[in-house]
């Protein structure tokens, strides 16, 4: 699964990484009695962000015929500077909206196997994020937190979503 | 159409030639809920109240002429933009 890792950022911090077990992965030997033990179980349902979801256009040139999914008439592209798909050449057969997360594994389960000595309020490397959570945005693609940093609140994990402002740069 | 890669090394934004252009570093620390989308592609930022550059919706050449004529022009520059070569 394809997404914006953070891992780069927070290396040198010495944060105990927690595992993530999802559904996709699970059998009886996936989780041993060890696991069950020492940790927490922290179990949660994957259900879609809006924020994932765009609306897109399927376009049909009147002359040639050509079929065109895009996300708006006028586009930036990235040489190009921008490409217009003008109404007098190209007829909207339909809009639609297609979900940019992780699609795949939409309602399904997934845990997170958090140390049962974490003290409130301590920071963990979360390997791989279960939410779909939005680390970027570039041009027309949302890209989803691959990893990240949770933090444990006492009965489950809370990611810190602001460690993603750092995976753009301004100055 | 050629690309031509910027460097970018400790904050420092150079081009494939190895001119400096400018250092990318923002004084205010802002996030993005700190930039507003403008229409003509630039954005504003709320913490200085100017426009900066979004380096998605420039060119590299456009981007190089406006670094140099103005070395405190504002860029945002993404990770994921193919447009630059981060060096650790």
């Amino acid at each position: 699964m394809s997404g914006v890792q953070i891992d780069n950022l927070v290396k040198g911090q010495n944060l105990r990484a927690v595992k993530t077990l999802r559904e996709k992965n699970y059998n009886k030997y996936s989780l041993s009695a060890e696991d069950r033990n020492k940790n927490h179980l922290v179990t949660k349902t994957i259900e879609p962000n809006e924020e994932f979801f765009s609306r897109m256009i399927l376009l049909k040139n009147y002359k040639t015929g050509e079929l065109k999914e895009v996300k708006d008439r006028h586009m930036f592209v990235q040489y190009g500077e921008h490409i217009t798909y003008s109404e007098n050449e190209w007829e909207e057969l339909l809009t639609y909206r297609i979900y940019q997360g992780s699609k795949s594994q939409l309602y399904t389960w997934a845990m997170y196997l958090v140390p049962k000595d974490a003290k409130e309020g301590e920071r963990f490397y979360m390997e791989d994020v279960i939410d779909d959570i939005v680390a970027e945005r570039f041009w027309d693609g949302i890209y989803r937190a691959q990893d990240g940093v949770g933090i444990w609140n006492g009965h489950s994990i809370e990611i810190d979503t602001k460690l993603y402002d750092r995976v753009f740069m301004v100055g | 159409m050629e690309v031509k890669l910027l460097n970018v090394i400790d904050k420092k934004i150079y081009t494939d030639d190895g001119s400096f252009l400018k250092k990318i570093e923002c004084p205010k620390n802002i996030s993005a809920s700190d930039l507003n989308s403008q229409p003509d592609n630039k954005l504003f930022c709320n913490q200085c109240e100017k426009s900066i550059i979004d380096a998605q919706a420039i060119s590299e050449d456009n981007l190089v002429k406006a670094l140099k004529e103005d070395k405190n022009t504002c860029v945002k520059i993404s990770r994921l933009n193919p447009m630059f070569r981060f060096v650790q």
